[in-house]
């Protein structure tokens, strides 16, 4: 008599497509082989996480077209088939899948827009942080301020590609509408995802916003954020994308001390 | 009618003994602001997992008005793999949140080796399999600290070794374990035309003592050669047949809390509830029998 743990791993494996066809006496027939048998759970398995990974994904599914998307919805499952009881979870690693296997083609954005799509589906799920009153720093303005860090809300992410991804994503989400055709060629987009009290927020900031928040996330003072954008971004207002960042209302507090202290 | 959905006597967990139907998010938003007189609402566990967000934040707001039974879908309670422990505390805090009467899983697995098809599929019905089982509802059990309700699944194969009934096999499940059953009712037709196991012997066997909750629910006919093979797509109106078992299943086990489950092809409100008040309608004429 097969042991249960052979079992499962011998069906589980037939389910997910990697094990062979084949004789399987344990199994009773009745009127369909086991292999028929066998079949309606690996479709299950196959429809159930398709439709996981469309609601994850609406304007891929749009962009791509539903065959295309479950065709990679299908290749995705057979390299990373879920890991966990909760099919919310999957799709976490479909943006570097599509990145491979899509790269240098003609539709190489598909993996930003994936990104994107995750992001919102992950910020969505997180509580919204309240911004704190920045007021609060004029008390130390005579401070040595070398060392002034801030820190941004936990539930926001920031995602860089070269294609206009904002505006990709937003005239192909599921409610939004599809007009005109978008040349790609169009400049690099930086887009924040943002959790707000009642809703996920993603919007477009410029390059300078965009480093000086990112290197915020990291960790980094002021000084060497403000030298993180001098860097990359020509001709930079500081003083104008620091106050943008603050009407942003995604930073939730400042320390004055370097790390360890 | 709308009256005796609200006014149906209350069993153990504050949930009435009536129809309620599964909260599925396309009726969050209607559920929130019209309050349909309907007795009570399920939902799957998983979707509401998460910390926060819209469909966690409209469960918490409908609970207040509904009486509430979760319903799991993920824990894989019969593979041989370790419990999720991680999904089993993501499941106590939604406990802690939203105090549902009834917390349910099913007699089935549907993952090994850490890789999940997200599918309820058949356990043979062995002593191997009911000691896993025991052990496993007694470790759920233990972490949640409270009963839970175990869930008879429809299937598409049998084993050749299973040498216990399944009736038999949930019976003693319960009996060692004291967890409760929800009898779904439409898996049991959907088994009795796959497999020839008889719906109404299953029922008959069963104590009604350790029954609390019923599901009914629409299935699909497919064929495969020459045969037919029901599938269990609950994405139809609840057929004349399992109508009829359910009729069957009241005279067993008394009026229970009795769910209409839909989840694919999902249809407005209005249709869902026209479903639960005829399920109320046989939980009605068994009041009246008790009366």
């Amino acid at each position: 008599m097969i042991s249960l743990r052979d079992l499962q791993r011998d069906l589980l494996g037939y389910a997910l497509g990697d094990a062979h066809v084949g004789e399987r006496p344990w199994i009773v027939t009745n009127g369909l082989s086991a292999d028929q048998r066998l079949r309606i759970y690996r479709n299950n398995a196959v429809v159930g996480f398709e439709k996981a990974m469309q609601s994850t994904f609406p304007a891929l599914v749009r962009l791509g077209g539903i065959d295309w998307f479950n065709q990679m919805a299908r290749a995705y499952q057979r390299v990373n088939p879920s890991r966990s009881g909760d099919l919310n979870d999957v799709g976490g690693d479909f943006p570097a899948f599509l990145e491979d296997q899509l790269s240098g083609g003609e539709y190489e954005y598909f993996s930003d827009v994936a990104l994107l799509e995750w992001s919102y589906q992950q910020c969505l799920c997180e509580s919204a942080v309240l911004p704190e009153n920045l007021d609060r720093l004029a008390l130390h303005l005579q401070e040595d301020l070398s060392q002034l860090r801030f820190q941004v809300a936990a539930p926001t992410r920031a995602i860089e590609s070269i294609y206009p991804l904002f505006e990709i994503w937003n005239r192909n989400r599921s409610d939004g509408e599809q007009s005109g055709a978008i040349d790609l060629r169009r400049t690099a987009s930086r887009v924040l995802v943002i959790r707000r009290i009642d809703h996920v927020e993603v919007r477009e900031v410029s390059a300078p916003v965009f480093t000086l928040l990112r290197a915020f996330a990291a960790g980094s003072t002021v000084l060497e954020a403000a030298a993180a954008v001098t860097e990359t971004c020509r001709d930079v207002d500081f003083s104008d994308a620091l106050t943008r960042i603050l009407g942003l209302g995604v930073l939730v507090g400042f320390k004055l001390t370097a790390i360890g202290e | 009618m709308t009256m005796a959905l609200h006014d149906a006597t209350r069993v153990p967990g504050s949930i009435p003994a009536s129809a309620g139907i599964g909260l599925r998010a396309q009726h969050q938003s209607e559920l929130r602001n019209s309050k349909p007189a309907v007795g009570w609402l399920e939902a799957h566990s998983e979707n509401y997992f998460s910390e926060a967000g819209p469909h966690i934040e409209a469960l918490l707001q409908l609970r207040e008005h509904y009486g509430l039974s979760l319903h799991g879908v993920g824990l894989s309670l019969g593979s041989i793999d370790p419990i999720d422990h991680a999904h089993l505390m993501k499941l106590k805090r939604l406990i802690g949140r939203a105090s549902p009467a009834f917390v349910s899983e099913h007699l089935s697995w549907g993952s090994v080796d850490g890789r999940f098809v997200n599918d309820l599929l058949p356990l043979p019905y062995t002593q191997e399999s009911l000691a896993h089982m025991v052990s496993r509802v007694d470790q759920v059990q233990s972490a949640l600290q409270r009963t839970i309700l175990i869930e008879n699944i429809s299937s598409y194969l049998q084993y050749s070794h299973s040498d216990i009934d399944e009736s038999a096999f949930l019976t003693e499940l319960a009996r060692a374990t004291g967890c409760g059953l929800l009898i779904d009712i439409n898996n049991l037709y959907v088994n009795e035309r796959n497999h020839g196991v008889g719906a109404r012997r299953f029922i008959d066997s069963i104590p009604p003592a350790v029954v609390r909750e019923m599901h009914l629910a629409g299935h699909s006919s497919n064929r495969v050669d020459q045969s037919e093979i029901l599938i269990d797509t609950h994405s139809a109106p609840v057929c004349e047949a399992v109508w009829a078992l359910y009729g069957h299943a009241i005279q067993r086990f008394g009026a229970l809390p009795t769910l209409i489950e839909w989840d694919s092809d999902i249809p407005s409100l209005d249709v869902l509830l026209g479903e639960a008040h005829k399920a109320q309608s046989y939980l009605g004429a068994a009041h009246d029998l008790a009366a």
